[in-house]
């Protein structure tokens, strides 16, 4: 044990592995943030979606030669996000086939156009780390430490103040807007947030695993806990605390930072269920 | 000066017309209940008056201080809210929300508003609850406090004992009269006849077919609601 | 997350092309070769941490610079395109899942190639110091071993069958 705390003390005198702590944890927040409202509106499936399409937009971004690519994929995730989530509560049946189509489109085209440019000489390479994350989360210059930072902070700047109107367009968009609040706008509001988390979480855990970043702290939580309120900070609690255990395991182990940090989740995941049965909880 | 005017409204929903020539006024105090077949065009009604929906044709006038943000609404639960991790006290509080402004956070005077909707409406023992596991008249009650959240003037309620033993739905039919004595207007979706006749004091029938609007005494004794309380068994 | 990608790799090819083309290449200057206590010692770290270690180191390499090291990784011979029989000796660093590589030049002296050299591709270990190296006006981050070490080498693929 002793060993262990050693060899981590000496980790932690490195940079990089400082500015992956920091990054990771606050995209795991935002994330898990999200999660908890997405959860509920039942669109768990945009947080997949949207990270296709972002793939879709790097496979873009690479045929256009762009070195900083952010600058392509973060406005086209955006733009689709808010397609899906235009129509709010009555996208549901049309929003599932339209997740679909975009998310399958996104990621042949990408893929397409990733093979057709020659810019890489490692092209599986290159495809397995967006889809999987790998490393990048611990090669991070300072510039994009600041960055992912700050997206982060605006993030829960913006869902605390909201809170009460995010509260009333998940809990119930139709007696919202009938007392006057304008849910197509927090509708939005929530469609620009999904998508700049999700641009973030393809760094830490690549496209295929983001949605887990999104679902996973919300679903554990409402194992255990029933109201609003507890569910966000639980989450949010959470969240943090699988992230730097996931990190901190795969620095130490050698395995892949991203998919680490998903077992990580599902192991928090069947402890809460379990837990929620021990407490006799309601399960509808 | 009438709180709420529907003028000529034509009702209809995915192309198809559904009622026309909708017309009536609600004044402050009236209780309104509004009857008929199922795809009438109540629901479409509803969404008229609260401006979730525009109707074909016609307009929807709110007079004598009455805004947008000023009406309180009772709709009909949905399946996801059943399962929702909320507590009563986060939903009562959230009908507020129309009253918050620019601020971000509820103001005390809201919080304090809150409470005694929610004491009277009886719920204010059940405050810190999960409203997932409250029964399905104490569910119903801690709606309409959030609905009371929202206005001082006018509620609308959407069939709002669905699904309710007989006896829980006596009592939100009494508490919803109390309502209307303490000064509110309601305007209200049924299919309750029997208590549309006790409380109501005008009745709005749509159908396809045929419409009648005016007081509830006049209904029992026309046409068309001799005729529709007697397919529904009742005498008239 | 591609640039790395691209600056290892392409670097590799890179270096060869640009050494093919110019005509002057100066030797690394030489620290001192007597052997010295390790002072980075990535072998014991894990192959997320090694990986991410040495991108720093390449990219990074000021505070690096006379400091010895024991790197491992896959061993990586690379023909100059445009003389035959020389070689440059790169050591590949990569995590576990292969996706990410990145590689440094390493030189030993007193040896030919191939013969004393390990097979291609095999794992090996390193000990030295780094220095930077010339390349026609681009310095970049070296390794100047001392000590070479085969941990297991690639199974030479037999000839087809004709």
């Amino acid at each position: 044990m002793n060993g262990i705390f050693g060899t981590l003390s000496h980790y932690f005198t490195f940079p990089f592995v400082r500015y992956a702590l920091i990054v990771g944890v606050l995209v795991a927040l935002c994330a898990s943030l999200l999660g908890v409202v997405l959860v509920l509106k039942r669109y768990s499936h945009i947080g997949d979606g949207l990270a296709h399409v972002a793939f879709g937009a790097m496979g873009v971004a690479t045929a256009l030669r762009l070195t900083n690519q952010t600058v392509l994929v973060l406005p086209l995730t955006m733009a689709s996000a808010v397609v899906l989530l235009w129509n709010g509560q009555h996208t549901k049946i049309k929003g599932d086939a339209a997740i679909a189509m975009m998310s399958v489109s996104a990621m042949a085209i990408g893929y397409l156009l990733i093979n057709l440019s020659p810019a890489s000489s490692n092209i599986s390479g290159d495809v397995c780390t967006t889809l999987f994350g790998s490393t990048s989360i611990l090669t991070l210059t300072p510039t994009k430490v600041w960055l992912s930072v700050g997206l982060s902070l605006l993030v829960v700047a913006v869902f605390v103040l909201f809170y009460n109107r995010i509260f009333a367009i998940t809990f119930d968009e139709s007696f919202a807007a009938a007392t006057g609040l304008n849910t197509r706008f927090y509708n939005m509001l929530v469609a620009m947030i999904v998508a700049t988390v999700v641009v973030l979480a393809m760094d830490l855990v690549g496209s295929l695993l983001t949605s887990a970043l999104i679902i996973f702290p919300a679903l554990s939580i409402m194992r255990v806990l029933r109201s609003f309120k507890a569910v966000v900070v639980a989450s949010v609690v959470l969240s943090v605390f699988c992230a730097a255990l996931g990190i901190t395991l795969s620095i130490l182990l050698g395995t892949p930072v991203g998919a680490t940090i998903v077992v990580v989740y599902i192991a928090s995941f069947i402890l809460f269920s379990l837990g929620g049965l021990a407490l006799g909880r309601r399960r509808a | 000066m009438p709180q709420l005017i529907c003028d000529r409204l034509t009702l209809g929903y995915e192309g198809r017309i559904v009622s026309t020539g909708v017309s009536f006024e609600v004044d402050a105090g009236d209780y309104v209940c509004i009857l008929g077949e199922n795809g009438s065009g109540k629901s479409t009604l509803i969404k008229a008056i609260l401006n979730l929906k525009v109707p074909m044709a016609g307009k929807v006038i709110l007079g004598e201080g009455l805004s947008r943000a000023g009406i309180g609404y009772l709709p009909q639960q949905t399946a996801a809210q059943r399962d929702f991790p909320a507590s009563v006290w986060e939903i009562v509080i959230s009908g507020s929300l129309n009253r918050i402004g620019r601020r971000p956070f509820f103001s005390h005077a809201q919080r304090k508003q809150a409470q005694e909707n929610m004491r009277r409406l009886q719920v204010d023992s059940l405050a810190r609850r999960c409203f997932a596991e409250l029964s399905g008249g104490q569910q119903h009650r801690v709606l309409l406090a959030r609905a009371l959240g929202a206005t001082d003037r006018m509620l609308v309620l959407d069939e709002p004992a669905s699904g309710l033993d007989p006896q829980i739905t006596d009592e939100m039919y009494s508490l919803i009269k109390d309502l209307n004595r303490s000064g509110l207007s309601i305007i209200m979706v049924s299919h309750d006849t029997q208590a549309a006749l006790r409380d109501a004091s005008h009745i709005l029938h749509l159908g396809n077919t045929s419409l009648f609007w005016g007081t509830a005494r006049d209904y029992e004794r026309s046409d068309i609601g001799r005729a529709y309380l007697s397919r529904k068994g009742m005498e008239a | 997350m591609r640039r790395h990608r691209v600056l290892s790799l392409a670097g590799l090819l890179f270096l060869a092309a640009v050494l093919a083309s110019c005509s002057v290449r100066e030797a690394p200057t030489a620290a001192s070769l007597t052997p010295v206590a390790i002072q980075m010692d990535l072998s014991r770290l894990s192959d997320t941490m090694a990986y991410a270690r040495m991108f720093e180191i390449v990219h990074d390499p000021g505070e690096y610079l006379g400091k010895t090291a024991r790197i491992q990784g896959t061993y990586v011979p690379v023909p100059d395109p445009a003389r035959e029989g020389l070689y440059y000796h790169f050591l590949l660093v990569a995590d576990i899942t292969g996706c990410c590589e990145i590689g440094i030049e390493f030189f030993l002296d007193g040896r030919r190639y191939p013969e004393d050299y390990p097979p291609e591709y095999a794992r090996i270990e390193l000990e030295g110091v780094f220095d930077m190296a010339t390349v026609s006006g681009n310095r970049h981050i070296c390794l100047k071993a001392e000590k070479i070490r085969v941990i297991w080498k690639a199974e030479p693929v037999p000839p087809p069958v004709p």
